[in-house]
Order: C-alpha cells, then structure tokens, then sequence
C-alpha cells in the first residue's frame, strides 16, 4: 500500500496526459510503476516507438509531459480537496468496472465507492423531463434506495438529479458520475445535489480534477454509469436520446435494461417505448427490477398504478365534491387550465373559471396539485 | 401703430400664453421677426407676406417688427401665422384694433392666403379659457376638437379674406360661426382603430376573458402567455373597449395629447372611444416614451388612459421596456430639453402578450424541444422591474379546431357592465383620494382598503409558506383580490377571492421568483 500511495502522485501525471486510457494501460504494464515511465530515458521510448509499442502522437505527448518539473504539488493540491485517485491496479478499484470491456484507467473519487456487496441501479433519461417522467424518475429511486439499492446516475438536470435526490431522501446511496472533474459542479443549478453526494455517497469521474464539461466526454461518462451498475433504468427519454448511448453501453457490458412505458401518444416517451420494443424489460414497479436483481427473493408492493388508484378512492371521501372533481380530471401531464375547465364541467356544469382557479390554488396549496407554470398536475 | 394678438406656444400638453406684438412704423420697409424663433417660424414672414398679398390685402410699405413675447421661451411650428398677418392688419389700420382684443389666434396660413389646421388647437383653446379668453380665432379644420370645449365663442375661417370680413364688421358674421351647441360634438376616433372588436367573437378562452374583465376592472396591468395562434392579439384589442367610457374629462385630457401630437384631423374631433395603441416591438426609444428637439408624445402617452399593448414583450428590447418604469411608476413622462420641460400624462394600462419559450409551445412537449435553461434564458429577457409592475399573469392555450367558428356568450357590452359597476365600487370607496382605481393602491391606504379577516390571513401564510410567494407578489395578490372581490360586489375579501388572485401568479412563481 505504502508503495501504491508513492506512486499516486505519478499516476496523476499520468492521469492528465492526452494519451488512450489503453495505452496508458499498456505502458504501466510495461513499466510497472508510473515514476519508472516519467523517469525513464529517452531512448528507452524511443525504442518503445521503434517496435511499435507506442505510436508518434503517444511518443510526442509523453517527451512534452515528461519536461514537468513538479510533479507532487498538483497531487498535494487534489488531496487536499479530498479527491482520490483509483489506478486500475488500485484494490479499491470498483470490482465491476474493472471486468468490462476497456476499463478506465483511472478513476477519481470524492466520498464513497460503490460497495461490493450490494446492487446498484442506474437511472437515467432526459434532461427536460415530463412530470410523468419526473414521477417515475423519483418513484423508483426512493423505492429502490428504501430496498436498499444503491442508485446511479449522471446527476445531470432532470431525471438524473430527481432519482438521485429521491434516493437521498430515502436514506439511500447514491453515486454521481461526472463527465468532468470531480471538482466541477456541473450543472451548476446541482449545487445542492453534489454537495450532499459528497457527504451521503460519492462523486466518481475518469477524468483528472479540473476538467472541464465537455460534449465528447460524456459518453465515456455513460459507459461508466452502466458500468458500475448491475441494471439500468430508463425512467423517460425521447428517441433520440443520450440515453441511448449508454443503454448500448449496458448491453455490450451485459447489464440488465429496464424502461419505464409511457403513453403511445406522448414524445417524451418514443424512447422508452422503443428500448420495450427491441426487448428491455418493462419496469412497471420495483417489483419487476428486484425480481431481476434479487434473483426470486420478491418483497410484495403495490405497483405506482395501484398507489394512484388508492390515493383517489381515499381522496373521494377526504375531499369535497367540488375539489374532488378537478383532482379526478387532473393527471400525471399538465393540462392547461382551458382543458381543465372543459373537462371539470363536463361533471359539474355550474364551475366558472374563477371558481376553479381559486379551487386549484386551493388544491395546490395544501399539496393535491402542482403547478408547473403551463398547466396543473395531480401530485401524486 | 402697435398692436398685440394673443396666442400661445405648446410645452407638452401645457399652453404659455404668447402675445405676438407687431409694430407697422414708418422707415425703410422690411419685416422683421423677432422672439426666439424656430426656422419653420421665422418663414412664416415669406408665408404672411404673400398669402396677404394674394388675399387682396396688401402688405404696407413700411417697417413691420414683430416680436413674439415672453420673448425668452423658444417658439416652434407655423400656428403663429394667422396672429400675425391679423396684427399686421390691425397695426395697418385695415380694421379697429379694437376687433382684435381679447380674441385669441391659432392657425396656419398657405400662399393662396387660406387658413390651414395646427396641432395642438384643442389643449390651446381649452386652456385659454381658463386664463379668461372667450373668442378664438382658428381655422376651419380645428373646429371640431375646438368645439369641444363649451362655453366660448368659436370663430373657425377658412382664409386671411374671412378674417378681414370678420374682424372689420364682426356682428355680421358671429351668428354663423359659432359652432357650438350644447351636447353636440362631432366625435370620431383618430387613427385606424375603427369600432372596437367584440368580446363575442372570442369562443372558449373563458380563462383569458376573465382575466380581461379582472384586468380592466382594476386597471391591473397584465401579461398573456401562450403558444402562437392562441387568441392573445384579440384578446388584447378587446380590451379596451370593455373599459368603461371616457368621460368628459378624460376625453379632454386625451383629445389634448393627440391634438398636440398633430393626430387629431380635420372631421374626426375629438377622442370619446378609448385608444387601442400596439407598437411593434422594433419601435425606438424616442416612440414609446416620445422626444425629438420639440418632444412629441409617444406610444405611453397616446394610450393615456387606455391600454399600450405590447405584442411579443421578449423581442422587445430590454433597454426599451426599461423605458416603461418611470411612466408605469409616476403615470407621466417628462422630457427635459434646455429650453423646459415638457411633461406628458401616461396613465396607461399595460397589456402584454409572449409566448412561454423560444420556440413558442411549452409546455406542448409534442412540439417543444426548449430545453429549461433556453427557456429561462428567453423569460430573463423581461427584467425584473418590469415584471414588479404587472399585477397579474395568465396563461393562453390554443382553442380546438372546433370551436373557431362558434361565437362566445358574453359581448364586451355585458363584460363593460361588470368593469363600469366594479368601477363605480371603487370610485365611492376612494372618494377624496387621487387614485380610483385599485390597481393605484400603495402603502397604508392598501392595508387601509384591504383589511383580511383570520381565515383570509391564515391562507396568505400558508400560501406563503406552501407556494413559495415572494414578497412583493404580497401586495399585487391582495390589489388584485380587492379588484375580484368589487366584481363580485363584495364588501370584505374574502378566501376564494385571494386564492384566484394567487392563481394568476403561476408562472411568475415558476420563472421570475
């Protein structure tokens, strides 16, 4: 170990060259040990350049990295920051992201590691989620982490964040996988999320601190999510979708898929539907997961449609008639107030817009009915 | 010999009274033209001399000074004319001096030696009046805003050779032109707005209608939010016609704003419909708030007491709607020149209509790819200022296919009922105070007028708490509540009023807290 944490501060240089996570594999077989790599001679490379070992742009980048003079004042830095860095020989290095096909080199790490012993699920989808989608997305990752399932996700804007704070109010784990350094809250509106990763799970990234979001990185970070998960779930996404990537991701590693259905008739849903399709497996309730992860062992629960369907018996008799009414017509979509009024007096004629606008504020006040700018929707 | 004419210059809506003094004495001839005048002004020597000449009059050959007094006060425009071809007249002896006392002279005069409109004819009259003047002499095209004005003498003519006839034996000719009757006004509308459309045609879009009535009732200002095609535009120019009438007053005010912008023509009179005005949001700056060298009014005070409607608020520039807070705040603009200040009234209603996102369709997720952070990009372009001084905002969905052709069950008749009673409520209860109208209410009077009851009090906390209210959407809630609750005639506000008037503060909650 003491021998490992001597090196550390070199595979952090190595860490920050522009080289294939390959052949800094490769080259650390090689040599053994970075700091052999960093003060190796130059005709050694040379040579290493000569049977092929490493090509021209490798050769070049490494001769440049080499001229840095300090080495342990960047790793100082990024201890103090409470980060860590995982080479891929590290113990501690994630035992199922090490087994995938081209497992990152390195990884960095703020808080915790996913443990060996128990099951992680992935939830991801789109960014600009519906309330449908953003039911699913915190419906599954507080039942999950309730079960004690750990989730996964890119703590990106929308599902992502929504599963992963669901989990925390559960009183679950969660890891956030970043496509940028460790030390960069992205998106910033996550601040609160990635504060309390920190604390109550962890921030994982392959890519040394101080990198900054980018688009081509976060594919690479995809390919991370599904490999440290044992499933992956797909609360809503569009059909054309980031989400795609890293379900094919999921795949090749030989994770389980899972979609959330949605309606034939919503956009947001085309996604979805089609991994169901092609043959995900639909995730109806958690049920349908632990019964995959947990291989038998069902705990029986009541799907979210039978939630739904108890909430509104129970609410026929705790509401009056006339509240009651507009709960009954609202749904997981917002519905503009022009619709809501349409199909309200359909069951009570007599309802004018003021009535229904002071019912609604009413409503969404004492915790029936959200509002979400556009239109209302039922809360549960 | 001299004489004096009495006259006036416009500083914005205000008349300084100007007497143009002219001396005819012996001398080498020439015409003289003196008083800080401005160039067209000074050409109005060229313009006297000849439409004298070509009415038969002929100028004497003699040394002609004219001097426009206060003398300090810059003069502009060509309505000085007829004063001094009559004090050229007067001061020849071509009539008793005498004719000419106490009369006051407004008009334009052409080569032909006809009399020709002026801007700013009804504001100079009707002010005149008050400073003692009884008689005026004006030309034949501004004799319907003119007439307005009760209880004087009008003498309206149509060349320098009328002036002469009248002037030189004037009992012959008064009894023809005096205009005006009582209860007689000659009242059309300026500008193109024609017959306001009706709330009838507007099927479904019950939400929207009443969101109207609530706004016009308490002459809230208000915002309209929806996709393209929703009805917004028509919604808004229908607004102005369920305000109630102008009365006499009011019409005088905005007569006078349009007469000194040069609006009012020949045969439109004077303004009695409220104005309907709706720039497009390319408009400069100098249009909104108006300006020039001689500031003219613009689009905020053309809409004096009616609604200035603004279409597309987000393409408007954010310089420009920041224009707005002065005239929303102290209800007139003033724009300095070195000369004084001219001061225009701006007690506008504002209207204004956007859509929810870039692409125009949110939350229609069918249609709409805006991603949350472009959409919070595009409402960021409205400032939050602006945003202060609209009381209420409601969302406009596209109507169904279907119902396009249907009609609607209220017209803006009965909805100008409802707006006119809720008027009247709020006229008996601010008696004696400077505002009428809810939407003017501020510090103790609101707690004053507003008083909530328990239950009232607790749902304000809870909402609070619950809704994550800000703080200034406090007072604009209980304004607006105080507005519904004098169009359900009722005294107190009570719980259902305050929970509509929060509903009409969705989307600001969701974006702009």
């Amino acid at each position: 170990m003491d021998n490992l944490s001597n090196e550390l501060p070199f595979h952090l240089w190595l860490s920050e060259v522009h080289i294939k996570d390959e052949s800094k594999i490769k080259l650390l077989t090689y040599f053994g040990d970075p700091s052999k790599l960093f003060f190796a001679k130059d005709d050694e490379l040379k040579a290493l350049l000569e049977v092929g070992f490493i090509n021209n742009s490798e050769a070049e980048r490494l001769f440049a990295a080499k001229k840095q003079s300090d080495i342990y004042s960047p790793y100082l830095a990024m201890t103090k920051k409470g980060i860590r860095i995982l080479p891929l020989s590290s113990p501690e290095y994630p035992e199922k992201l090490r087994s995938i096909p081209g497992p990152p080199a390195y990884l960095f790490v703020e808080g915790l590691l996913p443990s060996m012993s128990k099951k992680y699920v992935a939830i991801i989808g789109t960014r600009v989620a519906s309330s449908y989608g953003r039911k699913a997305a915190e419906y599954f990752g507080f039942e999950l982490a309730k079960k004690g399932i750990g989730i996964i996700s890119g703590m990106a804007r929308g599902i992502d964040g929504l599963a992963q704070r669901a989990a925390l109010r559960a009183g679950g784990q969660s890891f956030g996988i970043l496509g940028c350094g460790v030390d960069i809250c992205y998106p910033n509106q996550n601040r609160d999320l990635y504060d309390s990763l920190k604390e109550k799970g962890g921030l994982i990234s392959p890519f040394p601190p101080g990198t900054k979001p980018q688009p081509y990185l976060f594919p690479e970070r995809n390919r991370i999510i599904s490999g440290l998960s044992d499933a992956v779930l797909v609360a809503e996404a569009r059909l054309k979708s980031g989400s795609k990537i890293t379900v094919d991701f999921a795949l090749e590693q030989g994770r389980d898929v899972f979609a959330v259905p949605g309606r034939i008739t919503d956009p947001m849903s085309t996604g979805t539907n089609d991994l169901i399709k092609q043959g995900a497996s639909i995730a109806d309730s958690i049920d349908s997961i632990l019964e995959v992860l947990l291989e038998g062992s069902v705990p029986a629960g009541l799907s979210p449609a039978e939630l739904t369907e108890r909430k509104l018996e129970a609410l026929r008799d705790e509401l009056p008639y006339e509240q009651f009414g507009i709960v009954n017509v609202l749904e997981d979509m917002p519905m503009g107030l022009d619709e809501i009024y349409k199909e309200a007096r359909k069951e009570n004629p007599s309802l004018s817009v003021s009535r229904l606008r002071s019912l609604l504020t009413e409503l969404c006040i004492d915790g029936y009915v959200t509002d979400e700018g556009g239109g209302f929707a039922r809360c549960f | 010999m001299i004489v004096k004419i009495k006259s006036g210059a416009m500083l914005g809506v205000e008349m300084v009274p100007v007497d143009v003094e002219v001396d005819v004495s012996n001398g080498l001839p020439r015409f003289e033209l003196v008083g800080f005048a401005s160039s067209e002004l000074r050409e109005a020597k060229e313009r006297v001399k000849v439409g004298l000449n070509n009415s038969q009059l002929p100028i004497p050959v003699s040394k002609i000074t004219v001097n426009l007094s206060p003398a300090n006060l810059p003069k502009s425009g060509t309505s000085y004319d007829l004063p001094i071809a009559v004090g050229i007249l007067a001061a020849s002896e071509f009539f008793d001096y005498e004719a000419t006392e106490d009369i006051f002279m407004a008009g334009e005069v052409g080569l032909d030696g006809s009399l020709k409109g002026v801007p700013g004819i009804l504001p100079m009259v009707s002010q005149a009046k008050k400073k003692g003047l009884k008689k005026f002499l004006i030309p034949y095209e501004n004799k319907d805003e003119a007439a307005f004005v009760e209880d004087i003498e009008i003498v309206p003519l149509k060349d320098l050779k009328e002036v002469f006839l009248y002037l030189s034996n004037p009992g012959r000719y008064t009894s023809e032109y005096l205009c005006r009757d009582e209860g007689e006004t000659s009242a059309v509308k300026p500008g193109d707005s024609g017959p306001h459309a009706d709330f009838i045609d507007i099927y479904g879009q019950e939400n929207a209608k009443r969101a109207a009535l609530i706004s016009a009732a308490g002459f809230h200002n208000l915002l309209m939010v929806g996709p393209p095609g929703a009805g917004k535009t028509m919604i808004a120019k229908r607004i102005s016609g369920i305000l109630p009438p102008l009365t006499r007053d009011e019409s005088l005010e905005v007569s006078s704003i349009y007469s000194v912008a040069g609006l009012l023509k020949e045969g439109k009179g004077i303004i009695t419909e409220r104005p309907f005005i709706s720039p497009h949001h390319s408009m400069s700056d100098q249009a909104l708030i108006g300006g020039g060298r001689i500031p003219k009014p613009g689009a905020v005070s053309l809409s004096h007491r009616s609604v200035l409607f603004l279409d597309e608020l987000t393409e408007f520039r954010r310089s420009t709607l920041d224009l707005l807070r002065q005239p929303l705040e102290d209800k007139c603009v003033t724009i300095a020149r070195a000369y004084g200040n001219y001061t225009y009234p701006t007690n506008f209603m504002l209207v204004a209509a956007m859509n929810p996102c870039p692409c125009g369709y949110f939350p229609d997720r069918q249609r709409c790819h805006c991603s949350e952070p472009e959409i919070a990009r595009y409402l960021s372009k409205i400032s939050g200022p602006i945003l202060d001084r609209i009381d209420m905002t409601v969302e406009v969905s596209r109507p169904p296919v279907d119902t396009i052709e249907k009609h609607g069950e209220e017209s803006s008749k009965d909805l100008r009922e409802k707006v006119v009673k809720a008027r009247e409520i709020q006229k008996m209860r601010y008696a004696g105070k400077p505002y009428a109208m809810n939407s003017e209410l501020y510090g103790e009077d609101l707690n004053r007028f507003c008083r909530l009851g328990k239950p009232e009090k607790d749902l304000m906390a809870k909402a609070f708490s619950s809704l994550g209210l800000s703080i200034r959407a406090y007072h604009k809630i209980i304004k607006l509540a105080r507005t519904i609750a004098d169009i359900e005639e009722s005294e107190a506000i009570n719980v259902s009023h305050l929970e509509e008037a929060i509903s009409y503060r969705t989307i600001n909650r969701k974006y702009w807290n």
